[in-house]
């Protein structure tokens, strides 16, 4: 293999480990939600925007895994 | 004619005309295949002889397509700001009502956060919300990211690569790498661009569409500039309100080793917050538009479903980033283990409605 196909295959692998986790995370962090709406359904307005926010921190770790991905795949950094 | 029927005859015109252009423009101008910067790109040059595209020379200032963009967001703010303020009534009607309900919508979730020192932390907050949510938001008009010149790639790495000397430099800068303005349609869709992305090229060199404009939050120097300025604001926040004692958080010594290393903790999560803070917003961002791009010319209209996507992902970044600066500076606002509210401190912020910030603070 290549150099730039090795790069791609690095830009993947980036990607998808790190979308595994926050994954997982935003998984739980709704079903917690969800069943805190079933249980207080009077709630729901502050608890869709808290979800809203640990949706976000969640998220962002795929963001940054994606960020670190486009620049294997760009060839800014990892040759 | 129903509503219905309307929106229905606009998507059918829509894709005819995007079909039409699709046939019409490669031939005459060339479509430039999509090219996808990270960074941002420099559009015009700004020297002692006033400001020239092209080649720079050596010592000018590069003006990219994001700073005209920041510029742009500002000046939009600014005539937002001055019409909604001109003709000021007690009881609001029309653009001000809409505004003055906004910001104090806005100013009431965020005090959700910290009731004490919304009052305080507002102009800063809100600032920053707003005007990364029009960053945001006016990334997303069409325009923005598809209208721009054309440049082949050789050119614009040579402009990358600024090792070239300065008679060179001078030498190819009467002649304007510029050939041909292009556009490609990207916020109304356009249709598949296959091979024949170079086809306007001649001896098929690669071109590539450099935009005139291009989102502030897809430019990691800006999105770093917020990052930093929210660091210092917690930085500042903390030192004023805990004097020197603010420092005892991070070199806690009189608790124990183990204390020591949660101070070493504290010192490092404040400066990651700089980076998280930087690219979360720019990957965000940055991400939706690489979306929007492969979307456009995968098949017309399949953006639509994507910009209202990203219209939301713009406002939850935007109001994700200034509730994060708001929440660590209510932190940094907190002593060592303090963190009851000060019975015996004034309240800054009185529910439904801004408040005159005290100037003693």
């Amino acid at each position: 293999m290549d150099n730039e196909g090795l790069r791609m295959v690095a830009a993947g692998l980036a990607i998808g480990l790190g979308a595994i986790g926050p994954g997982v995370g935003i998984g739980v962090l709704v079903g917690g939600a969800l069943q805190a709406i079933g249980r207080n359904p009077e709630a729901e307005g502050s608890i869709r925007t808290n979800m809203f926010l640990g949706i976000v921190f969640a998220e962002s770790l795929t963001i940054f895994a994606l960020v670190i991905a486009l620049m294997i795949g760009f060839g800014i950094i990892g040759g | 004619m129903s509503t219905r029927t309307r929106v229905l005859l606009l998507i059918v015109a829509l894709i005819v005309i995007s079909a039409v252009l699709r046939s019409a423009v490669p031939s005459v101008f060339g479509i430039p295949q999509p090219e996808v910067s990270v960074k941002a790109e420099p559009v015009f040059y700004v020297g002692d002889g006033g400001f020239h595209f092209g080649v720079p020379h050596a010592g000018e200032f590069t003006i990219t397509n994001a700073m005209i963009m920041a510029v742009i967001v500002t000046i939009v703010l600014t005539i937002l700001a001055i019409i909604a303020t001109r003709n000021m009534q007690v009881v609001p009607r029309g653009f001000q009502n809409f505004v003055e309900m906004t910001v104090e919508g806005m100013y009431n979730t965020f005090g959700s956060v910290d009731r004490k020192y919304i009052a305080r932390f507002w102009p800063l907050v809100g600032t920053i919300f707003f005007y990364v949510l029009f960053s945001n938001w006016l990334a997303l008009l069409p325009g923005v990211l598809s209208v721009g010149y054309r440049v082949s790639e050789s050119e614009l790495h040579g402009e990358e690569a600024q090792a070239a000397p300065r008679e060179f430099a001078l030498a190819s800068a009467s002649d304007s790498p510029r050939v041909a303005d292009a556009v490609i349609p990207v916020g109304a869709g356009s249709g598949p661009v296959a091979q024949e992305g170079g086809e306007g090229a001649q001896e098929g060199e690669h071109m590539i569409l450099v935009p005139y404009l291009r989102s502030p939050s897809a430019d990691l120097n800006n999105t770093l500039m917020l990052g930093i300025v929210a660091f210092l604001y917690a930085q500042f926040w903390g030192f004023k309100q805990l004097g020197p004692g603010y420092l005892y958080k991070f070199l806690p010594f009189r608790d124990g080793p183990i204390a020591i290393f949660v101070g070493i903790f504290e010192l490092l999560s404040e400066f990651v917050r700089i980076v998280s803070y930087a690219f979360r917003l720019f990957g965000n961002i940055f991400a939706g538009e690489v979306l929007l791009l492969v979307m456009a010319f995968l098949f017309p209209l399949l953006p639509l479903p994507f910009l209202g996507l990203e219209t939301f992902v713009g406002f939850i970044q935007a109001f994700v980033f200034a509730i994060l600066v708001m929440a660590f500076s209510s932190l940094a606002t907190q002593g060592h283990g303090d963190h009851s509210d000060h019975a015996g401190e004034p309240s800054h912020a009185e529910v439904g409605g801004m408040t005159r910030q005290n100037p003693a603070h």
